[in-house]
């Protein structure tokens, strides 16, 4: 009997050993097998994930460039079409002095002349504020959105205000002017397709982050609208305010009030873009 | 000529494959001089049990931590990240102190079932850190083109396929049947072992490396 047990006892052992040595070494190349595989996945995964970031930021440089391309283009347009014509009237008038002697023609033609200068100085100026609007280079960036907004009310469409709590501090220049096209892009936008009765401009700091606020209560994008539309050929606008924000290493955020009653634009830029 | 002794000779394969090749780098060092302690140390221990056998049997002693210590060095030139390497100098330390507990309390004549079963363990856990480095940082794109993925795996699987004869040894040591049965598995998987240990010393390391740089919008 105690041989029985002890050679039951004895089988026993041996299944355990076998199956348990079995089964370790089933889990170790079962393991084995999963790491192999499972890694490649996350490396091809990692992969695409950098070959999209790189057509991403590709698309954005192509956005900026087209951006830059269009401005030389209505610039040229503006020279050509409206400066162009102005001085080659100058230029008939001062041609007119030289044909007629008689002084009180001589004097009409000098002073539809000088009218007409004076025109092209006005013209040439605005082109140059299109470029970069004199109040934001001189006052900064709470003057030039508060002349924004003083122009906008000016139409009587919409109720704007804008309203700086902590701007002691400026931007730095490059970040100010971005920030501006970025605003009046977005403001645009609201004007063109959202139909607000009011519009309201914040900005505010904290230790590391500096925020600019829009509020207005039209139609107007959620994050997830306006990552779709970005991403689409068509939102050129779109794409230049994600490509400036992304240059200044900020971030950008579309959000629908929970009342449903307004819409938020949050830009967050770092501190460190301030003077 | 009989599986041990075949187990034995596979030792040699992983040194005769390194000398062949002359292949650089700490790690590839690393299992050489492991599987030279190996053959070393059996050497000696055949000498002093021949001339002594509880000398033999204290000498025998000293075999599993100074492993372990080999062990450690490998998985050290192995890991790149801190917190995996604070981990393996307190294994180290665990480990150490266990051995000396359990050996006082073990007569030197038994197999320390337990400390062996912990190394065992010890080891699974550090491979696991290892492939868990892999996954989260990968050094290469095909984990099997490189010398220490092997190495590794060479541990992993011996010490896995040996955990339960060892964790048995201690109590059937006595039993013609479990000596049997540990001589074969346990040899099978030291050859297993020696084998991959080559491979290691012997395989090319992939040359093409992920890009890790992110490029960046400037």
């Amino acid at each position: 009997m105690f041989f029985l047990q002890s050679q039951s006892l004895q089988n026993n052992t041996t299944y355990v050993v076998y199956f348990g040595t079995f089964g370790m070494l089933l889990l170790a190349v079962g393991l084995i097998v999963f790491i192999v595989f499972h890694q490649r996945k996350v490396i091809y995964y990692q992969l695409r994930m950098r070959n999209m970031q790189a057509e991403h930021q590709k698309m954005l440089i192509d956005a900026t460039l087209n951006s830059q391309e269009e401005e030389r283009q209505r610039i040229a347009a503006d020279l050509h079409d409206d400066a162009g014509p102005l001085l080659a009237t100058v230029r008939l008038y001062l041609n007119e002095n030289l044909i007629h002697q008689d002084q009180a023609t001589q004097l009409q033609s000098i002073y539809n002349a000088k009218q007409i200068v004076d025109d092209t100085i006005q013209l040439i100026r605005n082109i140059s504020h299109s470029l970069i609007p004199p109040t934001l280079k001189n006052f900064g960036l709470e003057s030039a959105m508060t002349d924004l907004i003083q122009k906008i009310n000016g139409t009587g469409s919409i109720n704007g205000s804008c309203r700086f709590h902590d701007y002691k501090r400026r931007l730095k220049l490059e970040a100010e002017l971005s920030v501006f096209r970025v605003l009046q892009e977005l403001v645009n936008n609201i004007l063109k397709h959202s139909s607000a009765s009011f519009l309201h401009i914040t900005q505010n700091k904290s230790e590391s982050y500096f925020y600019l606020r829009i509020h207005h209560d039209g139609d107007g994008l959620t994050q997830l609208e306006y990552e779709k539309m970005r991403d689409t050929p068509t939102g050129l606008g779109l794409k230049n305010i994600h490509s400036r924000i992304e240059i200044l290493d900020g971030k950008i955020f579309f959000e629908k009030d929970s009342t449903n009653t307004y819409y938020k634009v949050t830009i967050e830029l770092p501190i460190t873009t301030l003077l | 000529m009989h599986i041990d002794d075949i187990a034995r000779l596979t030792t040699l394969l992983p040194v005769i494959v390194y000398f062949s090749f002359k292949k650089k780098g700490k790690l590839l060092q690393a299992i050489v001089f492991f599987n030279t302690f190996y053959l070393v140390y059996d050497f000696l221990y055949y000498l002093i049990r021949n001339f002594d056998k509880e000398m033999g049997d204290y000498f025998n002693l000293f075999y599993v931590p100074l492993e372990y210590l080999l062990i450690y060095y490998f998985f050290r030139i192995l890991y790149k990240s801190k917190s995996s390497l604070k981990f393996l100098n307190y294994t180290v330390l665990f480990f150490l102190t266990f051995w000396a507990v359990s050996s006082y309390f073990i007569p030197v004549s038994t197999f320390n079932s337990i400390l062996n079963g912990l190394e065992s363990l010890i080891v699974i856990i550090l491979t696991l850190i290892y492939f868990y480095e892999e996954i989260k940082a990968p050094q290469s794109l095909f984990i099997y083109s490189q010398p220490q993925f092997w190495g590794v795996i060479g541990f992993f699987l011996f010490f896995a396929g040996s955990f339960f004869v060892f964790l048995y040894k201690q109590t059937y040591k006595q039993e013609e049947l479990f000596r049997e049965q540990y001589s074969y598995i346990h040899s099978s998987f030291f050859i297993l072992r020696n084998l991959l240990f080559s491979i290691a010393l012997f395989i090319r390391p992939e040359k093409v490396k992920i890009p890790n740089e992110r490029s960046s919008f400037t």
